[in-house]
Order: structure tokens, then C-alpha cells, then sequence
């Protein structure tokens, strides 16, 4: 069974069908590519996918339940993470502290613990840095954990989205054009980032992104939307030179690699 | 080292009232000035328990002296209408009084948990609304029950808050105030205020945390109101009109939102200074409100905003060696 089923998802603003007949099926650590032109509803699809959005037709199977009504903090706590295209940290708040509000769902005390600093409260708040902590390592933040999140250099604020995404603890990992603004260099780093962190938190990824050496370099599968529809799928090499593509993206002529 | 930096700010706090005390005993501090001493730490709470939903967690709520009448009739409730106090055993009146600060407490957290449910929903302009409103609804019900004195005002209510309450109740306020906000409850509102959808997709289920929050500050407000209603031995409805809610509002905001030592220096400093100018007559008005001018100019973000007294502050939890970070996941 796969791990995420998605059934004819589509969804209407109105007059706009921005999503028509969205079908996906994520098998477990797996990584899946979802490029397309702009508008083409690749974050609308996202949207669905972590209850932000809530679809008007199509199913969403998580391990099997349906997920299509359901809250969005239900979805994390059931494994579904993401970043954001346009990020959105907690801008005020401390590296550190970004992490440890991401943990909030695994941490175990009650009001009572928290206003008497009971010693639970403070076994529990001491784990919860040191793994908070830990984290930041692998993403490389460590050095920068008492920083506030806006004062962060643009590629780490990236880095910090995801290191906060990989806090919840999830099974699929959505990420939202994560090389968005890099320079080659930091995205030579996030290729490899993104195949760590996938084989040391056992990770399905499902990945948004317009830099095609990003996603020919670590897709599994790519799906390719335009204008809510999806017009090819396959693997890279396939995608590659499919003629739909590449008039989607240059209106006939080459892709670029 | 730790242990002993953590004792200094309780050492302080007991001086403080020492040297309160023996001032009055002495004659050099009337107790005109003590009341408004005392005043101030009810202000105190007032403020940070606003700081709790405005400041920290982002939502923008103006109508927290209604959470504080609640309190304050609820608690008078228990030591002057139900039961006539003021004639027990001397033993049996401070239990009381403690017993129906808490129930002043309660009375306003299961109202505003009522409140806080569908209101939490609104944003913005439209929550500040309602809570307005709130505010109002409570003060012209009360006017309307007879059983509390009506538009009277409620009057002999025993005179129990006394310094020691005041300071012990002041200090509960900050140190749950700062224990909620260094928690991941705390921090949880704190996600709210800096990005709501963020926050939802964290895992957050901010309704909880906002009718958390919300239900949290309503039980300081109603103690504040308790310690109020003793303190002054008269409740009367229009006490608690906008102007008080605003009151509170300036002290957030000239203190810092976000701040919980803003909220305890604006408390203490905007409740003394206006009375200090009382030698100038209808000046003071003018004056205390150009000051407040100045502030905002000179410091939009408030007195103290980002930043706390050491005391405050979060805890560095320096790791030990060869701790596992078991516990906190399954």
C-alpha cells in the first residue's frame, strides 16, 4: 500500500478551477518532483496536502485514512510536514526556539508541570534543547541557535524551515522550492541536505522546485503540472524529452538542464 | 551558582516588603501612599495578565477590565453576600478570603473560556470588537442585577487585602506569567502571534492554545479583581467601564508588549507617577498623557519591549554530558 494516496484531487476559487484531477501515490522513501510553469497550482497541490486547503473533490489516503476535512495540525501530527515558499518563520523568536515550538506536539507536561517548573517540566524543557539542539547540527545552525529567526542570512532562513519542518517528526516532507534565491554553491549543499536528511530521518519527499539540476539530480519520479492539470509524469529521464513539457515551459525548443 | 542568582530576586522581593512595612510602621509612608502601592501591584497583574493574550500571544483583546468585575463580584460574592465574613473567627476569614480570590479567578476564566471559544476565531479589528463589547455587556449586567447592589455598587466588602496579599499574589502573576511564557505552551502563543499558518502547520492546534491563553489571563484578571474589590470595600459596575480597559491597554503598550518586565515597570511607574502630579490639578491629565506621547515617539516598541529582567528570561539549559533526550518523544 502506498503511503500517500491521492485520489482526483481538484479545487475551485471560484470560477478558477486552480487544480483538476491531482492524482499521486507516494510509496515510502521515495522522492517525488512536482515542476510545472508558474501558476500552474504545484503549491495549491500543497496547500491540499497539509489541510490549509481544502480540496472540493478527490481523497487524500494517509496510511490509509482519509485526511480531507481534517485540520492542519492534525495533518502534521499524523506526519505530514512542510516548508513554505515564501518563508515563514517565527521571525521574533530565536533559532533555538523555532525548533522547540516545532517539537510542541512531542513534548509531554501538563499546565500544572509548566507553571511549577516541576522537575518532569525541567527533565522534559532540558531533552527538549538537547535534541532542539542536535537538530541545528545536522542542519548546520548550531552556531547561530540564539539568533532571532529574521536575522538569519536568506539561505539559512531556508535551512531553518526545514531543520523546523524535520522537528515535527514526519513521515513525507513536503518542501516548497527549497533553492529558491541560492546561489549555486549553497544549492550544490542543499542537494546533498536533502539526500541526508532523507536516509537519517527515513523520509517520502515530496519536493516543489524550478532549478531542473535540483530536481533532475535527486528525483525518484517527477510529476509535471500546467494550468492545474497534470500533463506528465515519469522519471527524469523521461520528463526530460517529453514534448508536453517542453512546450509548457518554453512554448517548444530545449530544456534547460 | 545558578541556585543561588535564582534566590537573589526573592531576597529582593522580601526586602522590598520589609522595608515597606517598617516605612509605614514608622509613619513615613501614610497609608494614602500604601494604597496606591498596592494599587500598583493589582495593576500589576492587570497588565501582564494582558500582556498573556496581547503580547505574547498576538491577539488583540481590549476588554480585560470586564474579566476583572467578574472577579472582583464573584469573590465578593463568597466574603459579603453569601456569607457574612466580616462576623467569623478571625482564623476563618483569611481562608475565606483566599478561597473566594480564587473562585473570582475561576468565575472569570470559565467566562472567558466561553467567550474565548467562538470569539478566537476573529482576527484583528474584529476580536478587538467583541472584546469591547465584552467588556461593556459585563459592566451593564451588573448594573442590572439587584443582588449585587445594581448601579449602587456593592459596598462592605471587608477590607482583607493587605500588603502581604498584594505581594504574594503580585509575585504568583509574574512568576506563572514567566513560567507559561518559558513552557511550550508559552511558546506555542508565541508561534500564534509570529505566524498563524506557520504555527497550524507545526502541529499547533492554535484554537486551543489561543482559548488557552485567553482563559489563562481572564483567571488573573479575576483575582486582580478580588484583590481590588477587598482592597477598595466597595465594587461599583461603572468602576469597570472602557476607560479601565484602556487603562491597562496604555500600560501594555508603554511597558512593551511581549514584554513581562515592561508590564511590571509601567504597572508600577504609570500608576505612582499620576498620582505624584496630583499637586498640579487637571495639568496631571495633560502632563502624564504627553509623556506618553513622548514614549511612543521615542519608543514605539514600549519601554521594555524585547527585552526581560535577567530573572525573566528563559533558562540556558546547559546539557549534561551523557544525557540521553529519551523522555520527550513516545
Amino acid at each position: 500500500m502506498a503511503l500517500l494516496d491521492v485520489k482526483n484531487l481538484s479545487i475551485q476559487f471560484g470560477g478558477l478551477k486552480a487544480v483538476s484531477d491531482f492524482n499521486l501515490s507516494l510509496e515510502d522513501r521515495e522522492l517525488v518532483a512536482i515542476i510545472g510553469p508558474n501558476g500552474a497550482g504545484k503549491t495549491t497541490v500543497f496547500n491540499m496536502l497539509t489541510g490549509l486547503y481544502k480540496p472540493t473533490e478527490g481523497n487524500i489516503l494517509f496510511e490509509g485514512n482519509s485526511l480531507v476535512g481534517l485540520k492542519p495540525h492534525d495533518y502534521t501530527a499524523r506526519g505530514i510536514a512542510r516548508t513554505f515558499q515564501n518563508i515563514r518563520l517565527f521571525n521574533n523568536a530565536t533559532v533555538l526556539d523555532n525548533i522547540k515550538i516545532a517539537f510542541t506536539l512531542q513534548v509531554k507536561y501538563g499546565l500544572g508541570e509548566a507553571l511549577f517548573r516541576t522537575r518532569n517540566f525541567n527533565t522534559v524543557e532540558d531533552n527538549l534543547e538537547l535534541k532542539s539542539l542536535e537538530l541545528l547540527k545536522i542542519l548546520n545552525l548550531d552556531g547561530k541557535a540564539d539568533f532571532l529567526a529574521k536575522n538569519l542570512p536568506y539561505g539559512e532562513q531556508r535551512r531553518l524551515e526545514i531543520a523546523r519542518a524535520l522537528a515535527t517528526n514526519p513521515k513525507i516532507l513536503l518542501l516548497d522550492e527549497p533553492a529558491a534565491g541560492m546561489n549555486p554553491n549553497e544549492i550544490d549543499d542543499l542537494i546533498s541536505l536533502i539526500k541526508e536528511i532523507k536516509e537519517k530521518f527515513k523520509l517520502t519527499v515530496l519536493l516543489i522546485e524550478h532549478h531542473m539540476n535540483v530536481v533532475m539530480n535527486i528525483a525518484d519520479r517527477i510529476k509535471v503540472l500546467d494550468f492545474g492539470h497534470t500533463i506528465a509524469e515519469g522519471i527524469p529521464a523521461e520528463i526530460q524529452r517529453n514534448p508536453r513539457v517542453i512546450e509548457a515551459y518554453l512554448g517548444g525548443g530545449h530544456v534547460e538542464c | 551558582m545558578n541556585y543561588l542568582k535564582d534566590k537573589k530576586v526573592y531576597i529582593i522581593i522580601v526586602l522590598l516588603y520589609i522595608i515597606i512595612t517598617v516605612l509605614n510602621k514608622l509613619g513615613l509612608l501614610n497609608s494614602y501612599l500604601l494604597q496606591i502601592i498596592m494599587l500598583a501591584g493589582i495593576n500589576i497583574i492587570m497588565t501582564v495578565s494582558l500582556n498573556i493574550v496581547n503580547g505574547f500571544t498576538g491577539q488583540f483583546s481590549i476588554g480585560q477590565a470586564g474579566f476583572m468585575a467578574i472577579g472582583g463580584y464573584a469573590s465578593a460574592l463568597f466574603t459579603t453576600i453569601l456569607f457574612n465574613t466580616s462576623s467569623w473567627p478571625a482564623y476563618a476569614q483569611i481562608p475565606m478570603f483566599i478561597f473566594s480570590l480564587m473562585m473570582g479567578g475561576l468565575a472569570a476564566s470559565i467566562i472567558g473560556f466561553l467567550i474565548g471559544l467562538p470569539t478566537l476565531r476573529l482576527k484583528g479589528d474584529y476580536l478587538a470588537i467583541v472584546t469591547l463589547s465584552f467588556g461593556e455587556v459585563v459592566r451593564a449586567s451588573i448594573r442590572l442585577i439587584d443582588y449585587v447592589g445594581g448601579p449602587r455598587g456593592l459596598a462592605g466588602i471587608p477590607r482583607y487585602t493587605n500588603l502581604f496579599w498584594v505581594f504574594l499574589f503580585t509575585f504568583l502573576a509574574i512568576y506563572g506569567a514567566r513560567n507559561f511564557v518559558n513552557s511550550s505552551f508559552g511558546r506555542a502563543c508565541i508561534s500564534i502571534r509570529e505566524n498563524e499558518v506557520a504555527s497550524e502547520t507545526m502541529g499547533i492546534d492554535t484554537t486551543k492554545y489561543k482559548v488557552l491563553s485567553f482563559t489563562f489571563a481572564a483567571f488573573m484578571a479575576g483575582v486582580a479583581g478580588g484583590l481590588f474589590g477587598h482592597l477598595l470595600m466597595f465594587l461599583q459596575p461603572d468602576t469597570f467601564s472602557f476607560l479601565k480597559s484602556n487603562d491597562y491597554l496604555v500600560f501594555l503598550y508603554a511597558g512593551g508588549a511581549g514584554s513581562i518586565s515592561g508590564s511590571i515597570v509601567s504597572g508600577l511607574v504609570l500608576t505612582i507617577v499620576p498620582e505624584m502630579l496630583r499637586f498640579m490639578a487637571n495639568w496631571r491629565i495633560v502632563i502624564y498623557s504627553l509623556v506618553l506621547v513622548m514614549l511612543m515617539l521615542k519608543r514605539p516598541e514600549g519601554l521594555y519591549g524585547g527585552k526581560e529582567f535577567k530573572w525573566l528570561k528563559p533558562k540556558k539549559r546547559t546539557v549534561i554530558a551523557g544525557n540521553k533526550g529519551a523522555e520527550i518523544t513516545n
